[in-house]
């Protein structure tokens, strides 16, 4: 066995898996959800939640991206001749990019959750008609962002799936 | 995958810490649609993992099991149809404990005994397909 590169691909497959796999349920499941909910209970799960998640999101997709990496320049060597001259780089450079910017935009969504729950957090009581207007405008913002990065995540995941075959 | 952790790891325990309206609400407006989404992306990946296996040069189902190869294949094979089941079987406990906050005829403790399974089989699910993905991803090397 190559241990190595089999060690890399565990390090690069897992957190990816749990990235988009999080990404897309936290999008498209766990927040519209939370949204129909409304208060009061959801801004104390979102303070209760949002760091833990912060956490296993920018993880994974660091590790992800990190081990990745890594391993395109352990299995083609000079990677640079590779991913500007062959089918496989392009796949591969169009994964990388899609990957960070998914990541970004994502992170911009947990920015905005953030905001959100600092808002709640300083309440003293039932929000103003301006402050629930600000925290609603805030929610379907974070909604899009995440929606919009797992999009991007998974569009990723497709490019590096592909890579070998096209 | 990633929904079987999350939801293991970091949902469920945090909304039951939040407050039981909050469970009954979520589970009400999610549990349907999460099962929709990990049975139907588990199929596909089975369904699909056949046919790759099938369809990959010099491989085929006949190669299960022998070899290094076909050792982590069918390891894999064995550990994502096991967390299939489980995923299953938690899914059944769901509806119990979303009918039984729903209904409010449940006892206390049943559905502490709901919310104790589920528990567990969440965590036994996130360790198979952790297990599964782990061993597909090196089974070309072994």
């Amino acid at each position: 066995m190559d241990a190595e590169i089999a060690l890399l691909r565990i390090l690069h497959i897992l957190p990816g898996v749990i990235w988009v796999g999080s990404a897309i349920f936290v999008a498209w499941i766990v927040q519209p959800a939370l949204k129909k909910t409304g208060p009061p209970h959801v801004g104390a799960l979102m303070g209760n939640m949002l760091k833990p998640l912060m956490m296993i999101l920018h993880g994974s997709a660091a590790a992800t991206i990190l081990f990745g990496v890594v391993m395109a320049f352990r299995v083609r060597d000079p990677l640079f001749d590779y991913l500007w001259s062959t089918d496989w780089g392009t796949m591969i450079w169009l994964g990388f990019v899609l990957s960070v910017v998914g990541w970004g935009v994502g992170a911009f969504a947990g920015i905005t959750n953030k905001k959100m729950a600092g808002i709640g957090a300083s309440l003293q009581g039932p929000p103003s008609p301006e402050q629930g207007a600000e925290m609603a405008r805030l929610r379907d913002r974070a909604i899009l962002f995440a929606k919009v990065g797992s999009l991007l995540a998974l569009a990723a995941v497709v490019c590096m799936a592909l890579a070998n075959h096209v | 995958m990633g929904t079987a952790i999350y939801l293991a790891v970091l949902l469920e325990p945090r909304i039951r810490s939040t407050s039981v309206d909050l469970e009954r609400e979520l589970l009400n407006r999610t549990s349907k649609l999460n099962s929709l989404l990990i049975t139907s992306a588990a199929i596909i990946t089975m369904v699909t993992g056949f046919a790759l296996v099938s369809t990959t040069p010099g491989r085929s189902m006949s190669d299960l099991g022998s070899a290094g190869w076909g050792t982590m294949i069918l390891a894999g094979l064995i550990a994502s149809v096991a967390a299939f089941l489980i995923s299953g079987w938690a899914g059944a406990f769901t509806a119990k404990l979303r009918r039984g906050l729903e209904s409010g005829d449940a006892s206390e403790s049943q559905l502490a005994s709901y919310r104790k399974r589920l528990s567990m089989l969440g965590y036994v699910n996130a360790v198979l397909v952790v297990i599964a993905v782990s061993t597909m991803a090196t089974a070309r090397y072994a």
